[in-house]
């Protein structure tokens, strides 16, 4: 797609990916978002990152990244089940965190650009490492959570 | 009342189980609940049950949620009545489902919304 259709404000208007995140985690996982303190200690164990790109008004992908362990709680308030229910390894947990990031976009993308359709491709989910691309968005029940978005232009 | 028999079309296997738990919470009786993983998967599924109401996303692989809303059209199904569940809340995407859904749902789904959402659909049948 070409720039021609990229709103003007959306490389500077960073607070509505904070929207999307806030009501994401409040709306379906009764999770509170808080800022991420500047002195925070990169956890430890594994992490996920979930893609997905999207194409429309414009082009590009956001994904998120969290640590497994979050991933696994997340699944389990989503599922009304006990953490202890579902093993960390389960792949509903993969899949969770696909769908969170799916969500993030959607939302982003309805704040962004309401008159805009937009086709999201399926996520992809793979471990990953601390993201070099600095400060976690935001801390989900005091566990970081990154996200990158990029945009073609 | 009759019981109404659900759809659930998602690709994601745990929005498919949180919107089956939010319609088993709803209240409203409930007989079966089938679920698919694409548009395609819910035509065989729609061909071979009686269903009712018929819940799905719009971005799935094989056949989206859009082209199964167009083709049941084609077909000239009455039913089953049609809940869209998405992300993309966008007036541009709820203009374009306009007239192939009765309902239009964000995710985040909440379960409130779809109990209101079969109650009134039960209330609809029964009348």
């Amino acid at each position: 797609m070409s720039s021609a259709n990229l709103p003007t404000h959306l490389q500077s208007d960073r607070a509505a990916l904070d929207r999307a995140l806030t009501l994401v985690a409040e709306e379906s996982f009764f999770a509170m978002v808080d800022p991420a303190p500047d002195d925070l200690a990169l956890p430890g164990g594994h992490l996920l990152k979930a893609r997905v790109t999207f194409e429309g008004g414009f082009t590009g992908a956001l994904s998120c990244t969290m640590p497994r362990a979050l991933a696994h709680e997340l699944t389990a308030a989503f599922s009304g089940a006990s953490p202890d229910e579902i093993a960390v390894a389960d792949p509903a947990v993969d899949d969770l965190a696909g769908e969170f990031t799916n969500m993030v976009c959607g939302r982003w993308l309805t704040d962004v650009a309401p008159q805009h359709l937009f086709s999201l491709t399926h996520p992809s989910v793979e471990p990953a490492v601390v993201p070099g691309n600095g400060a976690p968005r935001g801390m989900l029940n005091g566990q970081p959570v990154w996200i990158e978005l990029t945009l073609e232009c | 009342m009759k019981p109404l028999n659900i759809l659930i079309v998602d690709d994601s296997a745990t929005m498919r189980r949180f919107v089956r738990r939010a319609v088993q919470l709803s209240d409203v009786p409930v007989g079966e609940v089938h679920e698919a993983a694409n548009g395609r998967e819910a035509l065989a599924v729609i061909d071979a049950h009686e269903v009712d109401a018929l819940f799905t996303d719009i971005n799935m692989p094989v056949m989206s949620g859009a082209e199964l809303l167009r083709e049941l059209e084609r077909q000239g199904r009455q039913t089953p009545a049609r809940i869209v569940v998405s992300t993309d809340g966008s007036d541009a995407r709820r203009k374009e489902m306009q007239g192939l859904a009765r309902w239009y749902v964000n995710k985040p789904v909440r379960p409130e919304v779809v109990r209101d959402v079969l109650s009134e659909l039960a209330n609809a049948l029964a009348e």
